[in-house]
C-alpha cells in the first residue's frame, strides 16, 4: 500500500465519524475542508452522507402524534403534591404509633389475664364452647335474659384468657367484640370473685337467676382494666384506619 | 399574554397560566416522550409526571429557552418511566411493538390526507418507530431532540446534561444505526420514502 493509499485510509475513518455533525454545519472550517476533499474521492464515504441525509429526511417527515388527552393541570393534580411530603413522614410515625398500642394492649390483656387466673384453679379447662353456649342462650325467650349478661361477659373474657395476642388482633379488626371487652373485662371476674370456677358455663351455674353479682372491693379496679382495654382499643382502631388511609394517600 | 408574562404569573402559582402554557407546549412534550418511549401510556405517564413537575420547580426557571427547560425535565421523566419499565420485565418496551396487522391507535392521523397517502405515512412512522427501538436510550434521545424536534447541539446538551462532544457522537451513532436498519428493511418502506441510489 502506497504512502497515499495509507493516509487516504485513515482520513476515511476521520471523515466517516464527521459525516453527520458536517451535515448540521456542526464542524470547523478545517473538518469540513477535509471532509468535502475526501468526498470528492470516497465512493464509500458519498453512500455514507446520502444514507444519512435520507435517515434524517425520513425522521423529519414523521407526523405528530396526537394527543391522547390534554395535559392541563387541575387544582386537584396540584395540591395533593404540598399534602404529598407530610403523609411521606406521618406514615412511619402512625405505623410507629399502631405498633406501640397494640404492643400495649397485648401487654395489658396479659396482664389482666394473669390477673384473672390468679382466681382461677391452676389447669382448669378454658371452655371453648363459650360461644356456642352464648348463641344458644340468645336464642331463649326472655325469661332467661338476666343470665345473658355475665355470660357473653363470661365468653368474651375466655377468649381473652386463651389467647391474649389473637385477642387483640380480633379487637383490633372487628368492632363488635370490641364493644364487649369493657364489661368482658370488668364483671365475669367480679362474678367470679372468690369463686372457683370461672369458666362460662360453670360461672352461669354459679350464679342464680335474677340475682345480681355481688361487688367487690376489688370491682373497681376491674372497671379501670376494662376501661383501659377498651380505650387502647379503640385508639388501635383508629390508628389502623390512619395508617391504611395515609398508606393509600401517600 | 406573552410567554414571560405567563411564566412569571406561573411562578407566583397561577394555574390558569401555567395551563396556558401547557396548551402551548405539550403537543411537543408528548411527541418526544412518544419517539422516546415507544409506548403511548408510558409516553403520557411522562407527560403528565413533566408538566406537574415542571408546575413545581417553575420557581427555579432562570430565563433561557422555556421549551428546551420542558424538554429537560420530560427526558427525566422518561428515563424514569425507561427505569419503571426495565423492574417490570412482562411489560418490556418489545412486548409493546405494533404487529403489522395492528397499525395502532393513530390510524386516524392526518384525516385530511387522502387514504393512500395516510397509509404510507402510518407505514413510515412504524418503520421509524422499530428503528428507533433498535437504539440504546441515550442515542434514541439525542436523535429525537436532533431531527424530530430540532434542537442544536448546545440545547441538547444542555437538555441531556452532557457535553456537545457527547451529543456529537451519540447522535454520529444512532444516525448511522438507524440509517441501516432502516436500510435493511425497506421492502417495508413505501417506495416513496426509499433511498434511491445513484447507479
Ligand atoms: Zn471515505
Amino acid at each position: 500500500m502506497s504512502v497515499w493509499n495509507r493516509l487516504r485510509r485513515s482520513d476515511h475513518e476521520k471523515v466517516r465519524q464527521l459525516l453527520s455533525p458536517y451535515l448540521d454545519g456542526e464542524v470547523s472550517q478545517q473538518e469540513k475542508a477535509t471532509v468535502e476533499q475526501h468526498l470528492r474521492a470516497c465512493r464509500a464515504c458519498q453512500d455514507e452522507l446520502e444514507g444519512l441525509r435520507w435517515t434524517i429526511g425520513l425522521l423529519a417527515q414523521t407526523s405528530a402524534e396526537p394527543l391522547p388527552r390534554s395535559f392541563v393541570l387541575r387544582k386537584t393534580d396540584v395540591e395533593p403534591a404540598r399534602k404529598a411530603p407530610r403523609l411521606q413522614w406521618a406514615y412511619p410515625l402512625l405505623r410507629g404509633a399502631t405498633a406501640v398500642a397494640a404492643l400495649l394492649l397485648i401487654v395489658t390483656l396479659a396482664v389482666d389475664w394473669g390477673a384473672g387466673r390468679g382466681a382461677r384453679p391452676a389447669g382448669a379447662p378454658v371452655q371453648t364452647r363459650s360461644i356456642q353456649n352464648l348463641q344458644e342462650e340468645k336464642a331463649l325467650p326472655q325469661e332467661s335474659a338476666p343470665q345473658a349478661a355475665p355470660l357473653a361477659t363470661g365468653v368474651a373474657n375466655a377468649e381473652a384468657q386463651e389467647t391474649p395476642p389473637s385477642a387483640a388482633d380480633a379487637q383490633a379488626s372487628s368492632p363488635p367484640p370490641l364493644k364487649t371487652a369493657p364489661t368482658a373485662a370488668a364483671t365475669p371476674t367480679r362474678a367470679n370473685q372468690g369463686r372457683p370456677v370461672p369458666t362460662g358455663v360453670a360461672g352461669r351455674q354459679a350464679v342464680p337467676p335474677g340475682s345480681p353479682p355481688s361487688p367487690t372491693p376489688s370491682g373497681s379496679n376491674r372497671h379501670v382494666w376494662g376501661l383501659i382495654e377498651a380505650v387502647l382499643g379503640a385508639l388501635l382502631l383508629l390508628l389502623l384506619g390512619a395508617t391504611w388511609w395515609t398508606a393509600r394517600h401517600r | 399574554m406573552d410567554e414571560q408574562s405567563l411564566i412569571a404569573a406561573a411562578q407566583q402559582g397561577d394555574l390558569t397560566a401555567f395551563n396556558s402554557l401547557v396548551e402551548q407546549y405539550q403537543q411537543g412534550v408528548f411527541n418526544t416522550a412518544y419517539r422516546v418511549l415507544l409506548d403511548a401510556d408510558a409516553a403520557a405517564d411522562a407527560t403528565q409526571d413533566a408538566f406537574l413537575s415542571a408546575y413545581r420547580a417553575i420557581g427555579k426557571f432562570r430565563g433561557g429557552s422555556f421549551r428546551a427547560w420542558l424538554l429537560r425535565i420530560v427526558t427525566n421523566a422518561c428515563y424514569d418511566q425507561l427505569r419503571a419499565k426495565k423492574r417490570r420485565p412482562t411489560a418490556s418496551l418489545d412486548a409493546l411493538l405494533l404487529s403489522p396487522d395492528d397499525p395502532g391507535p393513530f390510524v386516524t392521523e392526518r384525516t385530511q390526507d387522502n387514504p393512500l397517502d395516510q397509509a404510507m405515512r402510518v407505514e413510515l412512522r412504524d418503520v421509524i418507530h422499530a428503528g428507533l427501538r433498535t437504539l440504546p436510550p441515550d442515542q434514541r434521545l439525542a436523535v429525537v431532540l436532533s431531527d424530530i424536534q430540532g434542537f442544536k447541539y448546545q440545547e441538547i446538551a444542555a437538555i441531556m446534561d452532557v457535553s456537545t462532544g457527547t451529543v456529537k457522537s451519540r447522535l454520529s451513532r444512532g444516525r448511522a444505526k438507524l440509517r441501516d436498519y432502516l436500510l435493511d428493511q425497506k421492502e417495508l418502506l413505501p417506495d416513496k420514502y426509499r433511498l434511491k441510489r445513484k447507479v
